[in-house]
């Protein structure tokens, strides 16, 4: 099973620790190795310098001998170099002078070709006995002899001191892991607090008080931008809420109006005698009015499935004229009854993709109401054309459906794509209208990308707009 | 014809055999699918009513164990519930067609007509009643001799209504068969009456007795009256 830390404060001390923890490792490790390179390279210049001082002092005694001078070791600041370690060799390799601290151990064995010609050449070797040197070899000439000094200085020293930095900060170092925990999960905590306070406020806020909001302390920082997120989520939820409770408030309303009549007519019907004549107009009256309740029932239904996305439109290519020219020819006998005319005109070669029914349906309803809303006598005008857009990848078609009657008051123009909204409540009602039709139009038209309004028009003008996508070509 | 309607809500089931009785047919009424079943097995039936919402066994259920059992005679569905899915439902258990809950009278009729007939499509090159003649082919219509100007949907219009003549045909008739819309709008229903109004005034205005008549809150009718 993975490790997993349950709280976010704790995983993120638990990151800060290791992070901070490998950035301290990466850094002694740093230290260390810097203090190895200059004390390694600070003792080879020593040793220069001592070779030099060296050369100086060695001497052949007159039988031949190689010899130094003894006065050297009391030079006081040579304290330090009293270890050090000090071969000389001819060149072919004999052995001329051993000094006594090497204890007759050799000193880097035979010389190999050139081996301290030019300059200095610095390596590190093991003595026989395992102790690491830092030698040091150059080619001197004394009495006219060319005579290999090789000198050395053991990093015994060095690596005990190495060792010990390592060791003080190795111990300093849970110290330092303690702390930072510590700190860190102070600091993780100061984060996370308000963001515990906000879903503590944001728990209490229930459907019954969806009102209330989450303070925003700082609209500019992250938190503050959670805030103003959930707030406007919460905004939206209670919109759709207060939507969804007008909706049922309304169609109880909208059913109970059909049913009181049903029941008016019915109980009055039974009140005294008829004849058959006027049996069948009470039981007809009561079936247009059950008429009506299944009309109601059956657009809601389809509503709520749309609503749901439980509808899938049929998508299909055609010239969008040829709707407008199909529903023009079906309610043109409603507009034939009122003497008005309805006149097509526009672009007909924009195409559309999309259900035709549904479209065609939201037309319909379009097109009834301004036949139903525009006077005797009237002309009633669609103009279908391509409207210019920013984008190059899509083409919107605009219908404008424009009538002679009262134009819609501007509070009003959204409103009367709501569900179960009338301006006039008795008119439309005699009309047979549910108050649906625009609502069903905005849907059908959202559906297809588009989207559907008023259009600013005179006093005695009404103009409905309703834009689509038009077609892609194949 | 002989129709066994299982339907469990029994003020319907009354008004349904009522009506059906009314035009000739003999229904025996079940309430629940196995008491269907029973009387199915002892009786003799041309086609049968089902419910899908039934107590204990479900219409469903009760159709297919019917057609497993042998059975092939028509069934017409009637439902409350008209999703797509409702219907695939039916129609994969074995129903014939399915009519949704509330349902016009005139349209169970029909459907009840059709599912009778199927296989013996009636084909007339004319249709009449009373004066009043069509003929099919020629797209023309006459009464008592005197052509009638009919536009193409007036003639379409008249010729269903004459096809069921005797029988109420309702506006959800009108739309599906005359104007092939399936989805019911009030703007629609609004241009029936206005066509309807049209076409009275062509083919009874000028003549003393009225065949077309409006049964109120129902739908339509042509028929002579008694």
């Amino acid at each position: 099973m993975r490790f997993r830390l349950r709280y976010v404060r704790d995983r993120l001390t638990f990151w800060y620790v290791v992070v901070f923890g490998l950035v301290l490792v990466a850094y002694i490790g740093g230290a260390a190795f810097l203090l190895f390179w200059q004390l390694t390279s600070q003792m080879y210049h020593a040793e220069i310098q001592d070779v030099e001082t060296a050369e100086g002092l060695l001497y052949f005694t007159p039988d031949g001998r190689l010899a130094i001078h003894e006065e050297y070791h009391n030079h006081p600041q040579s304290r330090l170099l009293l270890d050090r370690l000090m071969e000389v060799l001819t060149p072919e390799g004999q052995v001329l002078f051993r000094n006594e601290q090497l204890r007759g151990r050799e000193l880097g064995g035979a010389p190999f070709a050139g081996e301290g010609h030019s300059g200095y050449y610095e390596r590190s070797i093991r003595l026989a006995d395992g102790t690491r040197v830092l030698l040091i070899s150059h080619i001197h000439s004394i009495d006219g002899k060319p005579l290999l000094i090789r000198l050395a200085y053991s990093t015994e020293l060095l690596t005990h001191r190495l060792v010990e930095f390592l060791i003080l900060l190795l111990l300093a170092l849970p110290i330092a892991l303690v702390v930072a925990g510590f700190a860190g999960y102070r600091m993780a905590g100061k984060v996370l607090t308000p963001l515990e306070q906000m879903a503590q406020q944001t728990e209490q806020i229930t459907t019954t008080r969806l009102h209330d909001r989450i303070p925003v302390e700082n609209p500019n920082d992250e938190l503050g931008h959670m805030a103003l997120v959930l707030n406007g989520l919460l905004h939206r939820f209670e919109e759709a809420l207060e939507q969804s409770k007008r909706f049922s408030s309304d169609v109880s309303h909208e059913l109970r109006t059909p049913l009181a009549s049903i029941r008016s007519v019915g109980e009055v019907g039974l009140q005294r005698d008829h004849t058959a004549e006027g049996y069948r107009d009470i039981i007809g009256s009561m079936l247009e009015e059950v008429a009506r309740l299944t009309h109601m029932i059956e657009t809601l239904l389809t509503m709520s499935r749309a609503d749901a996305g439980q509808i899938t439109l049929q998508k299909t290519t055609f010239p969008f004229m040829d709707l407008l020219h199909e529903i023009a020819g079906l309610v043109g006998v409603l507009a034939e009854e009122k003497e008005q005319k309805i006149i097509l005109e526009g672009n007909g070669g924009i195409a559309l993709h999309g259900d035709k029914t549904f479209l065609g349906q939201a037309i319909m309803n379009l097109l009834d109401n301004a036949v139903k809303y525009a006077p005797a006598g009237s002309e009633i005008r669609l103009r279908l054309r391509e409207i210019s857009v920013a984008s190059e990848e899509e083409r919107i078609a605009e219908l404008t459906i424009e009538n002679e009657g009262p134009a819609i008051p501007k509070e009003l123009r959204e409103r009367v794509f709501d569900r179960f909204f009338r301006i006039d409540e008795a008119r439309s009602r005699d009309a047979g209208g549910v108050g649906l039709g625009l609502s069903i139009a905005k849907w059908a038209v959202a559906a297809h990308g588009g989207e559907i309004g008023i259009q600013e028009s005179g006093a005695m003008h009404c103009t409905f707009y309703l834009r689509l996508p038009i077609a892609k070509p194949e | 014809m002989n129709i066994l309607l299982i339907e469990d809500e029994h003020k319907l089931a009354a008004a349904v055999s009522e009506g059906l009785a009314a035009h000739h047919h003999t229904t025996a009424v079940a309430y629940t699918g196995e008491a269907g079943l029973k009387l199915l097995r002892n009786g003799r039936f041309d086609l049968i009513l089902l419910d899908v919402m039934l107590p204990r066994q479900s219409g469903l259920e009760t159709l297919r164990e019917l057609r497993r059992d042998g059975f092939h005679l028509p069934v017409l569905i009637l439902t409350s519930r008209d999703s797509i899915e409702d219907r695939v439902l039916g129609l994969d258990a074995g129903a014939d067609d399915y009519l949704v809950k509330p349902f016009a009278f005139p349209e169970l009729l029909a459907r009840v007509r059709a599912l009778s007939r199927r296989g013996a499509p009636i084909s007339a090159s004319h249709l009449e009643l009373a004066d009043l003649k069509i003929d099919l082919n020629g797209r023309t219509a006459h009464r008592a001799g005197k052509t009638l100007d009919l536009t193409g949907r007036e003639f379409d219009l008249l010729e269903y209504l004459l096809v069921n003549r005797g029988t109420v045909v309702s506006r959800e008739m009108l739309a599906r068969s005359v104007w092939k819309e399936s989805s019911r709008s009030t703007a629609l229903e609004n241009v029936i009456d206005v066509q309807i109004a049209r076409l009275r005034r062509k083919i009874d205005d000028p003549f003393p007795i009225k065949l077309l008549h409006t049964v109120r809150g129902v739908g339509f009718v042509l028929r002579e009256e008694e």
